[in-house]
């Protein structure tokens, strides 16, 4: 045993008390405690408890700690993150926290024989003048009993992804019965989906598995959805089974759905004749192409100024998959435009997939002109013609 | 014997001013008539008028049977109008000048040719047919345009001053051809002029029209006896003079 | 009336100062269109597919002025110099009256006149085009596609009702006039002014109507402009360059020199830089066309009307 560190500030106040603020508080006062007091092990286990020590006096103390207690044949340590230690420093109403750990001392010995043990601690000041004491049971039971000790462990027990991928949970099996044994994998899936196991980095298939006792396998379980399967979500439970032990997870796969619209006109045609000022009427196809439905399809129009673009009905809403709905589209082009092609752009907006579509408006010169222009001509000639029946004749 | 041109109260104003008044005239097939008055009389205006290219304002006519107001076309084709000092295109030849003029009168082409020889040498101009109208004389210019007249075969020829300008040889000349023009194709004459002592020569009746108005009307003979007495001699300039003084 | 016709015919192509003019016009026209030619050419090397390479010849200026500008400049002397003296010189040299008093309807001479006037100009005209035609494949070796033959036709009658319609003025002023120097001069003046000064013209007419009071003042400026554009459109020559060069260049959307365009118009327009069709080129400046056509018929009526009814005698 040996003092750390006796950094005493201030001086001692009288009075004591089980209370927050440091007036109420003792003048001294420690616990120190283990947190569970008993826990059960596999043959081949260690364990190791976490040990509380407080300091709830006004005064700072250091605090000493001992194994006071333990069976023969362990190894039993008081460490804080890996270091071993004998005391701890506590200020005034500070807490630490220090880890009891225990272990069969002899590597040799493979499985301890199961029976009660029991661990204990003592904590005091340096003076001597409090101490605590605290004690752990540890029942170690037979490998037999330890059928719960099969764990499945992945890090991912969810993944989501879109239609048509496939998913692979890559899962840690662990074997801790303390005997090697062949497990046999299963897995309920939903109707359609199909599972199938293999060994991490390899690609041959299995439906069993050797694993040591104490050692851990990595297997991957791959899911492959239907073809026709919808967006939602799936709930796969796999199973790892010995003839002894059995252990079970459950996994999850959200099926995203995949996103797609596809934009066209009935006839393919994707331009329009008009007149300045006229409006010309375009009808637009959207269709559904992914495989989750679109909820609110909006449009939008990239245009020269002073033209007008509408869009009838202005969205689509429900647009289910592989379902067609159309827009009427009204193009009103400006007053003074000009002759030519003019390229009006429509923006197909909707949920995580859009799509453009480029129309070609062709503005035509007014014909009501030309007629006009011909009546003009019309009314001089027959001007002319009369004036030349009427002086024509001398 | 009928009448070539015949007119009743043939009226043309010109805003107020009146260029003819109620001219009522006779003009008889063969005869060579004699328009006479001074310049701006309403000679020319009467004229235009027979032949259509001007409009009455009042009155009729008639010209071959036709009225020009409505069928100027006709009468055109047969009549020749020689208007005072007619010009050419200079710058074609004689011959050419009256091809055109016989394209203008719609004469086949072969006819033409035959009827611009036969003018030429009616005129005595078959030798200078070919030269530029431009270097003609005035005399030589006259009778190209007699012979003009001449290519559509007309039945009356309204000549305008025909010898105006010209020296007393040429003015013979001209006098001559209009005369056996009459004489020998029996082609009815109008003549308009106001020298008299030509008019005198060759004129078998003339008609005096002063300011518009037709004040005399006759042969010479019968209007010296009407304004100078019985035994007076048919002096045409006598007579004229008289009637001037009058209006 | 076709006797005078081919008369007149007769005497346009016999008349020496139709025949300097001609040969003058054409031999402008030959210089212009070699250089247009060279400089084509030139712009033609590197240049992928180009289009209507043919009608650059007649539109792209050379040193000094392209083709068309040249035509609508002088194309006026040629009907001017055709019809100044039309009636008056029949007139001067006494043979109106004798030429009346044929079997012919009077209205035959002044229809007659213009005809022939009609015909030769566009005898000389076409051949003038037709010229330069087998000039420019010679000297680019480009052979025109069916549609700038369509485009140089409809050019080739635009061209002839344009001088046409100078022919008219001037048979129009050779009526009024007695005399042969004012009937030239009063055409020719005509001529200078619709041609040369109807840019100050029209300038001061906009200025006088919607004068520009700011000059950074964008709404004024344009309302000025538009003004004075529609005041040059008074000129003939105006209608007749502008109705030309846009038959002439199918990228020319519009008859109106000045054009507003927002920005995204602009994009939306250089999208595709597609030719016009003929049909909406002749559509686009159908009213210069009608325009032009109306003017020149005009032009001929009123010169009709007022020697049917003139005195033979009042000569």
């Amino acid at each position: 045993m040996s003092l750390l560190a006796a950094a005493t500030t201030g001086p001692w106040t009288g009075t004591a008390a089980e209370k927050d603020s440091t007036a109420d508080l003792p003048e001294r006062r420690i616990i120190a405690a283990l947190q569970y007091p008993g826990i059960t092990l596999g043959p081949d286990d260690s364990f190791s408890v976490d040990l509380l020590l407080k300091n709830r006096g006004r005064s700072d103390e250091t605090v000493l700690v001992e194994v006071s207690e333990k069976p023969q044949d362990w190894n039993v340590e008081i460490k804080r993150f890996g270091t071993l230690v004998s005391g701890v420093f506590l200020a005034s109403r500070e807490d630490q926290t220090l880890t009891l750990t225990g272990k069969p001392a002899d590597k040799e010995i493979k499985k301890l024989p199961p029976g009660t043990y029991r661990f204990a601690i003592k904590a005091r000041t340096v003076d001597g003048a409090l101490t605590q004491a605290s004690a752990i049971t540890v029942n170690v039971v037979s490998a037999e009993k330890a059928a719960e000790r099969v764990s499945i462990e992945t890090s991912y027990p969810t993944l989501r992804g879109p239609l048509g991928d496939k998913f692979q949970f890559s899962l840690d099996v662990r074997n801790d019965t303390g005997q090697d044994a062949i497990f046999n994998f299963r897995a309920t899936a939903p109707s359609g989906w199909e599972t199938s196991f293999k060994p991490a980095y390899e690609s041959k298939q299995i439906s069993s598995l050797q694993i040591n006792a104490n050692s851990s396998k990595t297997v991957e379980m791959e899911v492959t959805p239907p073809y026709n399967a919808q967006a939602g979500e799936y709930d796969f439970k796999v199973e790892a089974q010995s003839p002894k032990a059995k252990a079970e997870k459950d996994l999850k796969v959200v099926l995203t759905g995949t996103f797609g619209l596809k934009v066209g006109t009935p006839g393919g045609l994707l331009s329009a004749v008009t007149e300045r000022g006229q409006q010309a009427n375009v009808t637009l196809l959207v269709q559904n192409r992914g495989s989750a439905a679109q909820r609110e399809v909006k449009f939008e129009a990239f245009k020269p100024e002073n033209w007008k673009v509408e869009f009838k009905p202005e969205k689509l809403e429900n647009l289910d998959p592989g379902a067609i709905k159309q827009t009427e589209i009204t193009i009103t082009p400006g007053e003074q435009s000009l002759v030519g092609d003019y390229s009006v752009s429509v923006h197909t907006d909707g949920e995580k997939a859009n799509e453009e579509t480029e129309f070609r408006i062709t503005i035509r010169a007014a014909s009501a002109w030309g007629w006009i222009g011909v009546a003009i001509i019309a009314v001089v000639m027959v001007g002319l013609g009369v004036t030349f029946r009427v002086l024509g004749r001398r | 014997m009928p009448a070539i041109i015949q007119t009743e109260g043939l009226t043309r104003q010109y805003g107020r001013q009146t260029a003819v008044d109620g001219l009522s005239l006779e003009i008889n097939e063969q005869e060579i008539f004699g328009f006479l008055g001074p310049n701006g009389a309403g000679k020319t205006t009467t004229i235009l008028m027979l032949l259509g290219l001007t409009e009455p304002t009042g009155g009729r006519a008639r010209v071959l049977g036709v009225d020009p107001a409505h069928d100027p076309l006709q009468i055109k084709r047969q009549v020749g109008y020689l208007p005072e000092n007619v010009g050419f295109y200079d710058d074609l030849t004689g011959r050419e000048n009256l091809r055109y003029m016989a394209r203008l009168n719609q004469l086949p082409e072969s006819k033409a040719r035959e009827q611009i020889e036969t003018a030429l040498a009616t005129v005595g101009l078959n030798g200078e047919g070919d030269k530029l109208v431009g270097a003609y004389s005035r005399g030589m210019r006259q009778r190209l345009g007699i012979a003009e007249l001449l290519i559509k075969e007309p039945k009356l020829l309204i000549l305008d001053e025909p010898t105006l300008g010209l020296d007393p040889d040429g003015t013979n000349k001209m006098l001559d051809l209009i005369v056996s023009l009459s004489r020998d194709r029996g082609i009815t004459v109008m003549l308009s002029s106001h020298q008299l002592e030509q008019v005198q020569r060759i004129c078998s009746r003339v008609g005096i029209m002063i300011k518009g108005r037709l004040v005399a009307l006759g042969s010479v003979e019968e209007l010296a006896k009407r304004k100078l007495g019985d035994d007076a001699g048919p002096n045409l300039e006598e007579i004229y003079m008289r009637y001037f003084k009058e209006t | 009336m076709w006797t005078i016709c081919r008369k007149e015919l007769a005497d346009h192509f016999s008349s020496i100062r139709f025949l300097i003019l001609f040969c003058l016009i054409l031999m402008v026209a030959l210089v212009s269109t070699y250089m247009a030619a060279t400089s084509v050419r030139e712009a033609l090397e590197g240049m992928f597919k180009p289009s209507h390479v043919f009608l650059l010849l007649f539109t792209a200026p050379g040193k000094f002025f392209s083709l068309v500008q040249f035509i609508a400049f002088f194309g006026p002397l040629l009907g001017i110099i055709m019809g100044f003296d039309a009636i008056n010189r029949e007139r001067q040299h006494r043979t109106l009256a004798k030429l009346v008093s044929q079997p012919i309807f009077r209205d035959a001479v002044i229809n007659g006149k213009f005809l022939a006037g009609v015909i030769t100009v566009s005898i000389a005209v076409s051949s003038l085009i037709l010229l330069l035609t087998g000039m420019g494949l010679l000297t680019v070796g480009v052979v025109p596609g069916q549609e700038e033959i369509g485009r140089l036709v409809v050019y080739l009658i635009v061209s002839i009702a344009y001088v046409s319609f100078w022919l008219g003025l001037a048979i129009l002023f050779s009526i009024l006039f007695r005399s042969l120097a004012t009937s030239v001069l009063a055409s020719v003046a005509l001529w200078i002014f619709f041609s040369f000064f109807i840019g100050f013209a029209s300038d001061l007419v906009a200025d006088a109507l919607k004068p520009v009071r700011n000059s950074r003042d964008t709404e004024q400026i344009v309302a000025n402009r538009r003004v004075a554009d529609a005041a040059s459109l008074a000129s003939p020559a105006v209608l007749y360059s502008q109705a030309t060069s846009t038959i002439l260049d199918p990228y020319r959307r519009t008859r109106s020199n000045l054009v507003l365009t927002g920005m995204m118009e602009r994009l939306s327009l250089e999208r595709f830089r597609n030719p016009l069709p003929l049909d909406q080129s002749i559509l686009v400046v159908w009213p210069y066309l009608t325009s032009l056509l109306a003017l020149t018929l005009v032009c001929f009526g009123l010169s009709y009307v007022i020697f049917m009814r003139q005195e033979i005698r009042s000569v």
